[in-house]
């Protein structure tokens, strides 16, 4: 039975915009989702929320508004062009799977394979989706790494999460994605030089889109497909509304999904090595940041740790600025608390 | 006669009742020694060690890594983190794929080891020396015990093997 419950103004106008159909398959508990929100984070939320707290095998479907979704052990300054993405009002996300970086918008759909640990079966999910793409005339294949290619080209990206007893394999297929949007938002501002880390790096291939062979394809049909060939065989017209009964468990995961500390702050410990024009001097500056906060600056061959005390340095007010502004427009974030520790410290 | 031979049994025993709890004794040095070399293994493919001072290394078993597949990065918990058994802690990266790690035991994290944060291919060359994980201060030692010695863990692996089959 339906079950309502109060939700916050917030989820309720997220709500508003998203309905929850489910089909459940005759022949097997498989259950198809799809969001209609275009919310990044909310969909995010929800996949993991239905990850944790159903049994059943679930096929999710959904597409985002502009954004560019890194994978969990990422450095995102040197996957995106941060300053682009914000001047073109674009999201940025982390997401909790492996993997590199992808461009999400209207032109792609997303789709999320949520199973039990022991069904786990990426290579399974792909060759569906190849099947029901080869039943609109794409003839999409398989490579090694487990992308899905049409004529050499990427037309889908693929990234999983296993814990003890739950595990999902999501992905995305290129259906006509703006290719201009998706090259400016991965072109990475800052260079390898500069920045300098563990994160795991993206393997950048050639793109294409499915319009690209069958000019006039539309995402909701090769959206039919696929949840055709994964229901196989149950009606999946008859879609039926239903409502999360988690509000407040999504709403959560979603603001942690959207908060800075995990977007930007999860990213793996780096180091960021520049020479800047100090007082007329080249100095050398190297800063180390963990969880997003500066833990230590390290000044030509002087270590100063930020959280201590009886720092020596000859610098200026004006000095100190033009080092944060010569940071090459690091998340501003970042770089004011940077600049308040400094100001304590001098 | 009787007497004495009832002394001499009284005697017998008593010196049979020290010997007993002498080996006893002398059982549980062996007991402890053994268990502190010793690693253990949990139904999940994870291993501990027992150390002299009771704190454990975890890491994850041959079996774990060879299934991972080239570990790329590993997310290890903190010093100082408190540790849930059977709760996630940490992560490991491979093909693509997110692996949560589990310790098999709870605790507070004395070390993580940043060998294998900075060179995540040990856990794949040396899963079970090198390549361990973290270290816990163990404060119940039973559930060391609880967990399978390495004979038992072949065997259980063994099993699943041919539940596969």
């Amino acid at each position: 039975m339906l079950k309502w419950r109060i939700l916050s103004n917030r989820l309720n106008r997220l709500n508003s915009s998203f309905k929850l159909m489910h089909t459940s398959s005759s022949l097997s508990r498989k259950r198809i989702y799809r969001s209609t929100s275009d919310d990044v984070f909310y969909n995010l939320a929800l996949e993991d929320w239905l990850y944790q707290h159903s049994d059943e095998e679930l096929l999710i479907l959904w597409k985002n508004s502009p954004c560019v979704v890194i994978g969990r052990h990422q450095n995102p300054w040197i996957e995106a062009n941060i300053p682009y993405l914000k001047k073109q009002n674009i999201k940025l996300a982390r997401r909790n799977s492996g993997g590199g970086t992808v461009f999400h918008d209207h032109g792609n759909l997303n789709l999320s394979f949520i199973t039990n640990k022991s069904q786990y079966n990426r290579r399974n999910n792909l060759e569906l989706i190849c099947r029901a793409l080869h039943g609109v005339g794409v003839s999409a294949v398989i490579n090694e790494r487990d992308d899905i290619l049409l004529n050499g080209k990427k037309i889908s990206g693929t990234a999983a999460k296993l814990a003890r007893n739950r595990a999902y394999h999501h992905c995305t297929v290129l259906v006509d994605v703006d290719r201009q949007s998706l090259s400016q938002s991965l072109k990475n501002e800052y260079s390898h030089e500069i920045i300098k880390t563990n994160a795991t790096r993206s393997i950048r291939s050639p793109i294409e889109n499915i319009s690209g062979q069958v000019s006039d394809i539309t995402l909701d049909e090769v959206e039919r497909c696929i949840a055709g060939e994964y229901a196989q065989g149950a009606d999946i017209e008859n879609f039926h509304h239903d409502i999360i009964t988690g509000g407040d468990e999504i709403l959560e995961i979603y603001q942690n999904f959207k908060s800075w500390q995990w977007v930007y702050g999860k990213s793996p410990k780096f180091f960021i090595e520049d020479k800047i024009s100090v007082n007329g001097s080249e100095i050398e500056i190297q800063l180390s940041i963990v969880n997003g906060i500066v833990e230590t600056l390290h000044i030509n061959s002087e270590i100063r740790n930020i959280n201590g005390s009886g720092v020596n340095l000859v610098l200026s007010e004006d000095s100190l600025s033009n080092i944060t502004q010569n940071m090459r427009g690091l998340e501003k974030e970042c770089m004011e608390i940077f600049s308040e520790k400094m100001s304590k410290i001098l | 006669m009787i007497t004495t031979l009832n002394k001499m049994r009284g005697m017998t025993w008593l010196v049979r009742k020290s010997l007993r709890i002498n080996l006893t004794v002398e059982q549980r040095l062996i007991h402890i020694s053994a268990v502190h070399l010793q690693k253990r293994y949990s139904g999940k493919h994870e291993w501990a060690e027992l150390d002299k001072d009771n704190s454990v290394k975890i890491g994850i078993s041959q079996y774990a890594a060879d299934a991972l597949g080239d570990v790329v990065y590993a997310a290890l918990p903190e010093e100082g983190q408190e540790i849930i058994e059977d709760s996630e802690c940490g992560a490991l990266e491979s093909v693509k794929a997110a692996s949560e790690i589990y310790s098999p035991l709870p605790g507070i994290v004395l070390e993580k080891n940043e060998r294998v944060e900075n060179k995540p291919a040990l856990i794949n060359t040396s899963p079970e020396g090198d390549g361990w994980l973290f270290r816990v201060k163990l404060e119940d030692l039973s559930l060391f015990e609880k967990l399978m010695t390495k004979e038992e863990y072949m065997k259980y692996l063994e099993s699943q093997t041919d539940d596969l089959d």
